[in-house]
């Protein structure tokens, strides 16, 4: 056993010599091919079936690993010990852990393995479905309503977005007209009232003045378009939690939808609709709405992206499920849920 | 007559299936998101503010984007963020749990190589001794990826939900630059990847073939152990 010596970490020891060892410390590998070496920084102990043992075919590689696992792991100490001469040197923390450095070694049972191995990818497979083109839209569908679940679970009702100083507001000229059909609908601002229905006991129309009298919020916030920009703006109307209490809404109801002067309508939870700062908004800037911006009515939420914030509000529904056409560009393939 | 005898060489189960597995959905993953994020990106493509708007780029080439318009490109993004979270987190833990992270997290002692390493890698330096399934440059590259990795994830959910996770935006310097950091660390993860795809060229099929089926025939880090059937490798 010439290798038997207090060595340093960089010496190998023969295989011979450790099948030697094999046989004397633990009596019952000879079987068992060892091969033992180590770097600076980790250490590997190889496993060889024997020749007899391959042809019995009676251990495949990752039979023989688990099988002898702790019977190596006796035999990893063991070495460790008679290489270093003191059992000492077998303490946990002068080398790692054996178990993530044992290696099964053997080209004969390889090929089978490998085939096996690679047919354990197959599930990787299963995403050639969004390649395939008649289900990638419904598979992208299902993505993004999964998302939207995730989305409500992880809505905090309590947890406000963030407000900003009075300095942090961009002035008003760079506050973006964003529109998509025409940036001012022609609403008549003198005989505007918004229609109220659905699962509410004071179904009507309500006037402006109405809403004003409701206590009034003013909020610095972050409006974020679905496109990436944002800006920050002075914002003022009622909580939509406030209005839908003065109509008495459905505790049960699970949905406001509305309708805007242009095609535009929109759909929000109820966590969403019922948030502290989600607002019936009628100022801006502390001034009345300009047409631009909705005039005379519109959701201002800076829990949800711009496209949920509809303007030009004309009618708005309690419901207790979803009608079809839901929000007009989720019915598009944006978000319906739209929340930031 | 008798069958001669088996020829034994060597091969090392170098890659668990779950890294095996995780590798090439994160692979696909990050095609996906890199792909629709320089669509939902060229929607706006600006760090500042929306007016006086600064365009960084003329625009991306449509045929690197994926979604072909912005809510399209969102369903890909909204969808592959996902797969790309579970299979970094799935790889994360198992490589905890099995202990293989030993083999591959860069560590303070692994300092010490990286220069040399990027002296034969790059001056034609001397080639170091390879004493482990990876080196010391390969232990930094693969822990930088998964640390970028990491960062694009929290860095995604400031971006996708900056009221909900207002706090970690705060972390990050705010909204405008969690995009900013989200779009240098997309460019990060791109830079780890024509490395990467070089250096498994240059070592060859074997090398390929290991995070196929997990097996390496003869790894040069195997070299000179004490097997009288291998044949020495150059």
């Amino acid at each position: 056993m010439p290798a038997l010596r207090a060595a340093p970490l960089s010496m190998e020891i023969e295989v011979q010599a450790l099948r030697g060892i094999a046989k004397a410390v633990v009596g019952e590998l000879p079987e068992i091919f060892v091969a033992f070496h180590h770097g600076p920084q980790e250490a590997v102990l190889e496993l060889l079936a024997a020749p007899e043992l391959r042809q019995r075919r009676a251990l495949p590689g990752k039979k023989l690993f688990t099988e002898r696992r702790n019977r190596t792991r006796h035999l990893w100490r063991a070495i460790i010990a008679a290489a270093h001469g003191s059992p000492a040197q077998t303490r946990p923390g002068n080398f790692p852990a054996p178990s993530g450095y044992l290696r099964i070694v053997d080209r004969e049972f390889s090929r089978a393995t490998t085939r096996r191995e690679l047919l354990k990818l197959s599930p990787v497979l299963l995403l050639g479905a969004f390649a395939v083109p008649s289900w990638q839209d419904r598979l992208l569908s299902a993505g993004v309503r999964w998302s939207d679940a995730a989305s409500g679970a992880m809505f905090r009702s309590r947890h406000p977005a963030p407000v900003f100083e009075n300095g942090d507001v961009v002035p008003f000229e760079h506050f973006p007209y964003n529109y998509f059909d025409v940036v001012d609908p022609g609403v008549n601002l003198d005989a505007w009232a918004l229609r109220v229905g659905g699962a509410v006991r004071r179904p009507g129309a309500y006037r402006l003045d109405q809403i004003q009298a409701l206590p009034r919020v003013r909020q610095n916030t972050r409006h974020i378009c679905v496109e990436g920009w944002d800006v920050i703006g002075r914002f003022g109307g009622a909580r939509l939690a406030d209005f839908l209490d003065l109509v008495g809404a459905d505790p049960a109801a699970a949905f406001v939808t509305v309708t805007c002067a242009d095609t535009y309508y929109e759909s929000l939870d109820m966590a969403t609709a019922r948030h502290a700062q989600s607002l019936l908004c009628y100022e801006m800037y502390d001034l009345p709405l300009d047409r631009g911006h909705g005039a005379p009515l519109r959701l201002q939420m800076p829990i949800t992206l711009g496209y949920k914030q509809a303007k030009y509000l004309m009618t708005l529904d309690v419901q207790h499920v979803l009608p079809a056409k839901r929000s007009y560009w989720g019915d598009q393939g944006y978000s319906w849920y739209g929340g930031v | 007559m008798v069958p001669a005898p088996p020829r034994r060489g060597r091969a090392v189960y170098e890659h668990p299936w779950f890294v095996r597995l995780c590798h090439w959905t994160n692979a696909i993953a990050l095609s996906v998101l890199v792909a629709s994020g320089l669509l939902i990106f060229s929607a706006f493509p600006s760090f500042g503010p929306k007016i006086p708007q600064r365009d960084l780029i003329g625009g991306v080439p449509l045929l690197l984007t994926l979604g072909g318009w912005l809510g399209g490109a969102l369903q890909w993004h909204f969808t592959f963020m996902w797969l790309f979270a579970a299979g970094g987190l799935v790889y994360v833990a198992a490589q905890c749990a099995s202990g293989h992270v030993r083999r591959v997290l860069f560590s303070r002692r692994d300092i010490p190589a990286v220069w040399p390493m990027v002296r034969h890698y790059f001056l034609f330096g001397p080639k170091p001794a390879v004493t482990g399934q990876y080196n010391a440059l390969q232990k930094l590259a693969y822990t930088s990826a998964v640390l970028l990795g990491a960062l694009q994830l929290s860095t995604g959910l400031v971006l996708y939900k900056p009221s909900q996770f207002s706090a970690l935006g705060v972390v990050f310097g705010g909204y405008h630059r969690a995009r900013l950091v989200h779009f240098l660390g997309m460019c990060g993860l791109l830079a780890f990847v024509p490395g990467h795809l070089i250096m498994v060229a240059l070592h060859g099929w074997d090398n390929f073939q290991s995070m196929l089926t997990g097996w390496k025939m003869s790894p040069a880090y195997d070299r000179g152990h004490a097997d009288p059937d291998q044949k020495p490798i150059k």
